[in-house]
């Protein structure tokens, strides 16, 4: 076993012992609670670092440490603008809804998001149409996580041989379950992920979601600041970086196959993924393993990336590139040059940034306010952050949560801008596939250091990201289920014991839901990711800040608001759908959906207020009034 | 309606005055790299970045981070 792969086994078994330490702990914390409080909010007793830490560990989904980072060594410099809006997020994301809601979910017992809904409006028929909505959307985010999780953890495991056996046996024995398209080592990680997360969750409820979000959010930062000061040691310092990507131009990518003078030998032969070669004065990457058969004398296509400024062309010919054999041969065809940078040096850290389909650049104005705003309502409207709005112990703690998260973002997302700049200079030619740009800056950095074992804390970072996600929107699922439908519509009077079994079962079931959809992992990961994180933002944003804010918000325009703010969300998607083939949306104006759902909720709030019926004076004076129990005073539209 | 609870009064005002930070950052960072970085052609360095991006997002970032804090710790009223 590698020194790397050493590093990264180690890394992932203390960081499992912790994790499941952690969720016994916290089981035993609670155990003498009354259960469905304590499951699902923690006894309402989070205080300020596991509030800022949870609310942190949940917003930033594995996307944030895969997903981002690729698109920063693909764009370059402009990916600050499009993540921008985080520098206000926590600001808007706790302080926004963060008081009122705590208060009205205490005032009324609620428990979830729908809770709260039914008891502001004293509509089941509201609340139910929102659990269906929140399962929904939940479940179907649930599966691009967990896909991205086994992912991260094939990546974190392959060099290791016990997983590597495990998995030539799970190919051998249960050979239906490896479907076609994936691998056995997909499965077995995927497996492992879903054994893991299922377990914690199930076992130690909200406190051992809370409670690992805590490691995880430490996790996150630790290894973020060691890659910041690594990344710009080894690229020379932060100018140098900039002034090498102001040189670049955006690369060329192709294909091409690897052609043999002789028949290959028994054992075939393998030009390995990430192989530099030249032809003629041009340079190379392969982004894929190419196999020339035994006894044939050509390989299959492969994914190249062409390098094309001559400074980059230089400086990796300076660190040495090993020569392809001399009875190999490259044919290099169908070279595309990008839509939007081709032939240019600056894009990289100019807006709108290159991009190979899109003339218009990664990033055209109308894009970047649409994405100032989508950040910060997206995460507003997340139910997941509202029910840990739901669970601070005061507002003392809320306040002390806003200050410590707005630094925790700090630290995490401009460094993230920074390493994946200097990883463009560092990792060049990874074009075809920058989402492996995470794993393989943790491995160059770690080398670089000459600290191999730290590969393992830098790679264990995506990871816990995802599991932090995953823990707890099935807990959040669970929740809609067991109180929502189960005990308020179907039997008020469930026993603890009862309401206990059934959460366990949902969650274990929602775990295996989640883990067959990624059997057969959906492709537009990060689209599906986006789809139904801002679906359920445009669904509960407008409904839940109107009622905590606006009195004579009513029945009527809840529902409005809920219904019509995510039919034109799926309307602008659906069309995209059918005008361009893609689960790409249209964008009138140049605007995301997520902003044109959220108007068209605001809007249908105005017309429900406008035309239904009116709120109920009780509701108002409980939930607005000094002295709800007062008669006879009017209350003015 | 004559008698709003003064906790609701003050949790609004606060939400409002959230919502206002979150526009000026808006226009602060869209605005600055629009001048210096969209209508731009040359580029320039200021703190290892390109200067749109240091004037643009990082230094609004900042700003943006202390007033946080501060507007959490010291303007949000107790309940």
């Amino acid at each position: 076993m590698s020194s790397e792969s050493g590093a990264s086994l180690g890394a992932f078994l203390a960081y499992t012992a912790v994790v499941l330490a952690l969720a016994w702990m916290a089981r035993r914390a609670g155990a003498k609670k009354a259960f469905l409080s304590e499951y699902f909010l923690g006894n309402r007793g989070l205080g300020m670092v596991a509030l800022a830490l949870t609310f942190g560990a949940t917003s930033a989904s594995a996307g944030s440490f895969a997903g981002f980072p690729s698109l920063i060594y693909a764009h370059g410099w402009v990916l600050a603008l499009w993540i921008a809006s985080y520098m206000i997020f926590p600001l808007c994301g706790m302080g926004l809804l963060g008081k009122r809601l705590n208060h009205m979910a205490r005032m009324t017992g609620a428990i979830t998001v729908p809770d709260v809904l039914r008891e502001r409006f004293d509509s089941r028929t509201l609340a139910l149409m929102s659990t269906v909505l929140l399962a929904l959307l939940l479940t179907v985010y649930l599966v691009p996580q967990f896909t991205l999780a086994s992912l991260i953890m094939q990546q974190l495991l392959q060099g290791v041989p016990a997983y590597q056996q495990a998995s030539l046996g799970l190919a051998q024995t249960v050979p239906w379950l490896v479907p076609a398209g994936t691998s056995a080592e997909y499965v077995l990680g995927l497996l492992i992920f879903a054994v893991l997360v299922v377990g914690y969750t199930a076992f130690g409820g909200f406190r051992a979601v809370v409670w690992t979000d805590i490691l995880q959010g430490f996790v996150m930062v630790m290894g973020v600041l060691v890659m910041l000061v690594l990344a710009l040691w080894q690229a020379g310092g932060l100018k140098t970086a900039t002034r090498m990507m102001q040189d670049m131009e955006p690369p060329r990518l192709g294909r091409a196959i690897f052609v043999s003078n002789v028949d290959a030998p028994p054992s075939g032969v393998r030009v390995a993924s990430d192989s530099w070669f030249t032809t003629e004065d041009r340079l190379f990457r392969t982004g894929e393993s190419a196999i020339i058969l035994p006894g044939t004398r050509t390989s299959t296509p492969v994914r190249v990336v062409e390098i094309m400024s001559d400074e980059e062309k230089t400086r990796i010919r300076q660190r040495g590139i090993d020569p392809l054999p001399r009875t190999i041969t490259p044919q290099v065809s169908g070279l595309e040059p990008y839509a939007r940078g081709a032939g240019q040096s600056g894009v990289y850290v100019q807006p709108p940034g290159p991009s190979p389909s899109d003339r218009d650049g990664f990033l055209p104005l109308g894009l970047a306010v649409s994405f100032f705003a989508f950040w910060a309502l997206s995460g507003t409207g997340q139910p997941g952050n509202m029910v840990r709005l739901m669970a601070f112990s005061s507002t003392r703690t809320l306040k002390r949560a806003i200050a410590a998260l707005s630094i925790y973002f700090t630290l995490i997302y401009v460094p993230l801008v920074i390493i994946f700049c200097c990883a463009r200079i560092l990792a060049p030619g990874l074009d075809h596939t920058p989402d492996r740009i995470m794993p393989v800056m943790a491995f160059l950095l770690a080398d670089g250091a000459h600290v191999p074992w730290l590969a393992g804390l830098l790679i264990a970072v995506p990871f816990a990201a995802a599991m932090s996600t995953v823990d707890s929107f099935m807990l959040m699922i669970t929740s809609s289920v067991v109180r929502d439908v189960y005990q308020q519509n179907m039997r008020p009077a469930a026993r603890s014991s009862t309401l206990r079994r059934l959460s366990y079962a949902c969650t274990i079931i929602i775990g295996v839901v989640a883990t067959a959809g990624a059997l057969f992992p959906p492709q537009f990961l990060q689209y599906i990711i986006v789809f139904t994180g801002g679906g359920l933002a445009v669904a509960f944003l407008g409904p839940v800040a109107l009622a905590l804010y606006w009195p004579r918000f009513n029945k009527a325009g809840a529902m409005a608001s809920m219904v019509g703010g995510f039919v034109a969300y799926l309307a602008l998607y659906l069309a995209g759908f059918v005008a361009l083939g893609a689960i790409t949306p249209i964008r009138p104006l140049g605007l995301d959906p997520l902003i044109w759902g959220f108007l068209a909720s605001l809007g249908c709030a105005a017309l429900g207020v406008a035309f239904g019926q009116a709120a109920p004076e009780h509701l108002v004076r409980r939930y607005f009034c000094t002295s709800p129990a007062a008669n006879g005073m009017s209350i003015a539209k | 309606m004559t008698d709003l609870d003064p906790a609701f009064l003050r949790a609004r005002k606060e939400a409002v005055t959230i919502l206002l930070s979150w526009a000026v950052c808006l226009l602060w960072t869209v605005g600055v790299s629009w001048t210096l970085g969209y209508g731009s052609g040359s580029m320039h360095i200021a703190l290892g970045m390109p200067t749109w991006v240091t004037f643009g997002v990082v230094v609004p970032w900042v700003a943006a981070t202390v007033f946080s804090v501060w507007y959490g710790l010291r303007c949000i009223r107790d309940e």
